[in-house]
């Protein structure tokens, strides 16, 4: 009897303290989101209070080619080439962490600092509708948008849906993370972060244009063997996180009369057969497009149009790796091929929505 | 399925539940099921292996049990070859055939079978060496030949355990089932706290300390100074919080199901001589080689050295570093087939052997110095040597390459950083705070005032402390390093 009473202590006991653990995690939770919020907010802010860096663009000629895209775009176009080829100034605008919503609002401010562009070459990534584009660089053109990203009732963490229900905290776990790489990034260069904020305040338009090709000197990362077997990657199918964004973009463009180019870049065979969903992807943007005026399609991720065997033109990708950037050789051929293409298409006139690579 | 997945937490409570209800006779069966379950779930082929391992086991236990003298030797030398064949082929066989081929020829594929396809099934070193122990148990006639082969089978692949052990002993692990396994809120609550402890070391700790890491040993050319030393000593807490963060969940989940599972780590860092660190660091693994390896070894080198001295040496300083000296490069070796390991093994064999050698002569300088061993400073010096010596190897450990590993303790200097100081602070801050904690955690029973805290409060504290375990896990979720092994 003296037994069965300790086990029924024993498990009051248990039930008390695990009521206690879940009243007490759900008050913390809340709490603790709301000072990270906060924090994250007041951090953010503090960001915003220095200036858009816009820097001048390349080369010289009549007009300007605006280029929007992630860091494949960045790698990939060589601004020099296309300036030479076309005859106009190129202001290129695409790293990694730049996805849909941030070349929206990063147009509209374009817009009103440059006017209209000439044309806009639009460097197509996999992982478009999949990735969101980041926080750092999205505070700095609309302010609001954090906050927003910040609600806890409109996020789920799609590691786990169902602890998302549970924490506001592990709900938004990305977007802490997010805040938290970027203060540790601040803290570990500070040098950089120095120069980035005298660039930061200097005056508009005064800043030397960044250098194209930061892959210059950087080893070659590209699996060139062929495993056995290797991870793939599915596409996330439009509109994804921002993809709803592209389409506002090309809508703006559209009205604004800009001639838009949607380029799929050429990726290394391995990324490609890695990125294996690649005509669902097509067929994606090719919807897309034929939504707008004004919107040509150029495809050189294929083998007709691109050398996409030889390793030599591409600094890292291959079978199981899905990040794949040319390389200054690969970028120079490949600008040069589709300057002459797009020329070929200004000049023809083409203002049909078609893929032009038919 | 890992730990650290929310489809694991649906399957152990499941687990819990079904072991929980089941009639005793059914529960070794109930968990086995479970244990295969989760193993499978990464590769059918991985389990397949696994069974047929099982199978084997127990039909070499049973066939010795029937065999006395030579012939119980043939049954046991056949079933050790039977059950390290599959680890030898898959884990070491690509190495030895590129270490022959590179002494006759100077441009040697990474992986001369990779035609064959070969892949290591994750765990193999851990329930080869559960098999082995048991099969050594058996024949020495240590262990009751297991005659019910579920028992034998959730042994070998009990799931807390499979991935990366402890190597739980049979005797231990079979003498508990299957009455241990009932519910009791006391096991299940330190269980899980063991759980979320474990769970902090590995994505607070470790994986915190892995960003800067492994930047400072993909490019150590790209750091300098104090950088690169700051990198190994976090590296050295990396490798700790890893490995002991899933020792310590495997134990708690061991523990969840009522089941007691040896201890894998005891403080290391706190170790006076390296002897005591291999007392203290991955005990299941030391204690498997010290008696399965280092003391076999050591005795029939005793028996067959009758002389007291040999070549000038005494015969006792000999049969230990010889044995010593083997069993660490196996140990090496265990880790990973690769010269570094094999390296890291011989440099702790090197320590281990002239800590031996001088031990009279070290007694006798601080004597000279009226240096009693309960001094305090004198602890302090040993425990930072002992420290830095292990650190150092970890060098070895982690560098891909030989050369890799010269060239980071090359750049090491005292010269401050000119960059990255915020983020040292940082980790450095961090590894402080849990220093902190694992010491309360460390002596939690001795403290009356944390045994005696009301029960609300403790679990305001654990549920803050999981919120914690929210905010601060690393993003980039690493695989727990000892899943390479």
């Amino acid at each position: 009897m003296a037994g069965q009473d300790i086990q029924t202590i024993k498990i009051k006991k248990f039930i008390w303290g695990s009521l206690c653990l879940a009243v007490s995690f759900f008050l913390f939770d809340r709490l603790l989101f709301l000072a990270l919020r906060f924090g994250a907010t007041q951090y953010y802010a503090s960001l915003k209070v220095q200036e858009f860096p816009w820097r001048k663009p390349a080369g010289a000629g009549i007009g300007q080619i605006l280029i929007l895209g992630t860091s494949r775009s960045n790698f990939g176009f060589d601004d020099d080439v296309l300036s030479a080829v076309l005859n106009k100034k190129v202001y290129k605008e695409a790293r990694a962490g730049c996805y849909p919503q941030y070349h929206y609002y990063f147009y509209q401010k374009y817009k009103k600092i440059f006017r209209p562009p000439s044309l806009v070459i639009y460097g197509l990534d996999y992982f478009i509708f999949e990735n969101d584009s980041s926080d750092l660089n999205l505070v700095r053109l609309e302010e609001t948008v954090f906050w927003e990203r910040m609600n806890p009732r409109r996020a789920v963490n799609p590691a786990s849906p169902w602890l998302s229900r549970v924490s506001w905290l592990y709900r938004l776990k990305p977007k802490t993370d997010e805040w938290l790489a970027d203060l540790w990034n601040s803290l570990g260069k500070p040098d950089e972060r120095e120069e980035s904020a005298a660039k930061d305040s200097s005056p508009r338009h005064g800043l030397p244009r960044l250098r194209r090709g930061r892959q210059r000197g950087m080893p070659r990362e590209v699996i060139v063997e062929k495993p056995l077997s290797w991870d793939k990657r599915f596409y996330n199918p439009f509109p994804g996180k921002e993809g709803l964004f592209l389409d506002r973009l090309l809508g703006d463009l559209d009205g604004d009369g800009v001639p838009v180019f949607l380029v799929f870049l050429p990726d290394y065979i391995g990324s490609n057969e890695t990125n294996f969903e690649q005509e669902k992807y097509k067929k994606d943007i090719s919807r897309l497009a034929t939504r707008h005026h004004k919107v040509h399609i150029i495809d050189f991720n294929t083998p007709e149009k691109f050398d996409l065997n030889d390793f030599d033109l591409y600094w890292n990708g291959g079978w199981g790796v899905t990040n794949c950037h040319l390389d200054d050789k690969g970028a120079r051929l490949f600008t040069g091929q589709l300057a002459r293409e797009i020329k070929k298409i200004l000049k023809a006139g083409q203002t049909e929505n078609k893929p032009s690579n038919r | 399925m890992i730990f650290l997945s929310t489809g694991f937490a649906v399957f152990l409570a499941a687990v819990l539940v079904l072991a929980f209800l089941a009639p005793p006779r059914i529960k070794p069966a109930v968990l086995l099921a479970a244990s295969l379950f989760f193993y499978g779930f990464f590769c059918l082929s991985f389990l397949l292996l696994l069974l047929i391992q099982i199978v084997f086991v127990y039909v070499c236990a049973r066939g010795m049990g029937k065999c006395v003298g030579l012939k119980r030797k043939s049954v046991l030398l056949l079933s050790v070859l039977g059950v390290l064949g599959p680890l030898f082929v898959l884990k070491y066989l690509n190495f030895i055939i590129r270490s022959v081929v590179s002494l006759f020829s100077s441009t040697t594929s990474e992986k001369p079978l990779a035609w064959l396809g070969l892949i290591l099934p994750v765990g193999i070193s851990f329930y080869t060496f559960k098999s082995l122990s048991y099969l050594l148990e058996v024949y020495h006639g240590r262990l009751a030949i297991e005659k019910n082969p579920i028992r034998l089978g959730l042994y070998i692949s009990f799931f807390p355990q499979i991935l990366a052990g402890p190597i739980d002993r049979a005797r231990n692990f079979l003498s508990q089932l299957p009455s241990a396994i009932v519910f009791n809120p006391a096991h299940l609550s330190a269980g899980l706290k063991l759980l979320a402890w474990g769970l902090f070391k590995k994505i607070v700790v470790a994986d915190q300390l892995a960003r800067y890491v492994n930047v400072v040993f993909d490019r150590p050319q790209d750091f300098q100074g104090l950088g690169l030393l700051a990198g190994l000593i976090f590296y050295s807490f990396q490798i700790y919080c890893d490995f002991s963060g899933y020792s310590d969940m495997a134990v708690g989940l061991a523990k969840t199901l009522g089941l007691d599972t040896m201890d894998n780590f005891r403080y290391p860092y706190f170790s006076r001589s390296i002897a005591e660190f291999w007392g203290r660091w991955h005990i299941s693994l030391s204690s498997w080689l010290r008696d399965y390896l280092f003391l076999p070894m050591a005795y029939a080198l005793s028996r067959k050295i009758k002389a007291e001295r040999f070549l000038l040496i005494k015969t006792e300083f000999l049969v230990y570093g010889g044995a010593m000296g083997i069993t660490m490069l196996l140990c090496g070796l265990w880790h990973g087939p690769s010269w570094t390991f094999v390296l890291w093994g011989g440099l702790h064999a090197f320590y281990l052997i002239t800590s031996r050698a001088t031990k009279k002569a070290r007694s006798g300088w601080l004597r000279r110095l009226h240096l009693r061993p309960a001094n305090v400073f004198l602890i302090g010096w040993k425990m930072l040597t002992t420290f830095c010596l292990v650190t150092l190897a970890w060098v070895l450990f982690r560098s891909p390459s030989l050369s890799q590993a010269w060239l980071y303790l090359r750049s090491i200097s005292f010269q401050l950083p000119r960059s990255g100081i915020g983020q040292l602070l940082y980790l450095g801050s961090l590894l402080f705070i849990f220093i902190v904690a694992d010491a309360v955690m460390k002596s939690k029973d001795k403290i009356r005032f944390l045994k005696n805290i009301p029960v609300p409060v403790q679990a305001m504290v654990w549920a803050l402390f999981l919120c914690l375990i929210i905010i601060l896990a690393a993003d980039t979720s690493n695989e727990f390093l000892y899943f390479q092994f």
